[in-house]
């Protein structure tokens, strides 16, 4: 198959290589880049299993051409607590996002194949909606399907992350205008 | 691994119109992709060059100018999801964005795209239909302008010409305007719609105008239900006249038995559909409305209708 250049930003790091011009970004982040976090659920964009962030929006990477990245910032689960580190201003590696923490906490990981994809998902929800309901989450996370665990403790999980999150965003030398949300 | 020709990413209306004019084999617009590799996954489509748009940025204003919110043809679900001028203009539209397939999926899918693949159970075609939405069309650097009525002629088929791309969405503001979007389906999310509504009205001292009712999936393509339109034409919106209308609208419709329901069901089902949206119409819940902090990603509509 024929090969394309792309160029984009990944976890961080600037990347300019060839890709198969029908490889999926999913296919293409796993397969080349190894980065074999991002999980292949259905293939169809209906479980989530497979969500990425494009310029720190969720978005299914089996469903994008890897081509369609060209220009982009993608963020993979492997990424996560190093986006969270640069936004608060610690040191790279020194904490996981606080989804990954709550999610441990909380025991909210039964076999794990769905975990990557909700702790996307979970992330950029907090980060949009500081103080999110109940409801916002459920609504935050439709788009992860988990067979495990019933969802009972993620959502716990993600409750409990919102609060840890938005108490470090205060204190931390850098942070964005909080959104509330209404109740 | 999709089986394609090859994958032309023009960043621009004229690169993709020179371009395009000199691919001979069998071509296909990519924007968002969340319908389109689906099926390409399936080996549905035949091998073609594929022409990705999502590299023009010309594509991707949203903007309210001369009357009209203009939203760009890759404007995704997500982007119409937190738009305060769809919130203030498209309050239907705004509502299918909540209840439109899953938040990945609406970070990646457009608009645009959803026009232009034309099922019958399109989520945002309801609410443009009921907001009397013109669609620009773009090719070789000319613009032509259809009512979206004229676009969407059939399942799946639009009057668009070869080498022609959806470049807009205009939707005129109309003040005093109100508009409401449900959907039926078996999920809260990441679910075909069995029913759709979409229902518009403009107010003058209690009386409503220009009344619109949309349904979705329950014909090849959106209808209006005109004779309901016509009983509620400077009528005062009661309970009484929502229900004759909603019973009414229902001869608009010709469903079928499909993998997500019944004819009869569906039949069953318009009255009810009609009769919650003119009723969330007329009591104020609109999609944006609700609230009074600015913050827009919140959800505060009503929860769509499940079925039990």
């Amino acid at each position: 198959m024929k090969t394309r250049k792309l160029k984009c930003r990944i976890n961080g790091r600037d990347l300019e290589a060839k890709v198969a011009i029908g490889a999926t970004l999913l296919e293409w982040l796993r397969e080349d880049l190894r980065l074999t976090g991002t999980k292949e659920g259905c293939s169809k964009g209906e479980c989530g299993a497979c969500t990425v962030f494009i310029d720190g929006t969720p978005v299914t990477s089996c469903l994008m051409l890897a081509l369609q990245a060209e220009g982009t910032e993608i963020t993979t689960i492997e990424g996560l607590a190093d986006r969270w580190t640069d936004r608060i201003g610690a040191a790279p590696g020194s904490e996981l996002h606080p989804v990954q923490e709550a999610f441990l906490e909380a025991g909210a990981v039964q076999c794990g194949f769905c975990t990557p994809g909700l702790i996307m998902s979970a992330a950029a929800l907090i980060e949009q909606l500081e103080e999110p309901t109940a409801r916002d989450i459920r609504r935050g996370l439709e788009g992860n399907l988990c067979r495990c665990t019933g969802y009972t403790r993620v959502y716990e999980a993600v409750e409990r992350a919102a609060g840890s999150a938005l108490a470090k965003s205060q204190t931390a030398p850098r942070r964005t205008t909080p959104r509330k949300a209404a109740t | 691994m999709i089986d394609l020709i090859d994958v032309l990413r023009p960043t621009s209306l004229e690169a993709l119109d020179s371009r395009w004019r000199k691919v001979r084999e069998r071509s296909i617009v990519l924007a968002g992709g969340t319908d389109l590799l689906v099926y390409g996954k399936d080996g549905k489509i035949p091998p073609a060059v594929w022409l990705d748009i999502t590299g023009i940025d010309a594509l991707r204003s949203l903007e309210v100018r001369k009357g009209a919110l203009r939203i760009g043809a890759l404007v995704t679900w997500k982007q119409g999801d937190e738009s305060p001028e769809v919130r203030a203009h498209a309050s239907a539209l705004l509502d299918s964005c909540r209840v439109f397939a899953s938040p990945p999926i609406r970070g990646l899918g457009t608009f645009g795209g959803n026009v232009a693949n034309a099922s019958p159970a399109g989520d945002s075609l309801p609410p443009l239909y009921a907001l009397d939405a013109k669609i620009v069309l773009h090719r070789d650097g000319e613009t032509r302008r259809l009512a979206i009525g004229d676009l969407i002629l059939g399942v799946r088929k639009t009057s668009l010409k070869k080498r022609e791309i959806i470049k807009e969405i205009r939707i005129p503001i109309v003040p005093k305007r109100r508009s409401v979007f449900l959907k039926l389906g078996p999920r809260q999310a990441l679910a075909i719609s069995k029913l759709s509504v979409a229902v518009s009205a403009t107010w003058t001292k209690g009386k409503v105008s220009d009344v619109r009712i949309a349904l979705g999936a329950v014909a090849p393509t959106v209808v209006r239900a005109r004779r309901a339109e016509a009983l509620l034409e400077g009528a005062v919106l009661t309970d009484r006249t929502i229900r004759d209308a909603a019973e009414i609208a229902r001869e608009a419709a010709s469903p079928i038995d499909d993998v997500r329901s019944t004819a009869r069901y569906r039949l069953a089902v318009i009255a009810v559909g009609v009769r919650r949206a003119l009723e969330r119409l007329r009591d104020g819940q609109l999609g944006g409305d609700l609230v009074a902090s600015s913050d827009l990603a919140v959800d505060t509509s009503p929860a769509p209708i499940s079925t039990p």
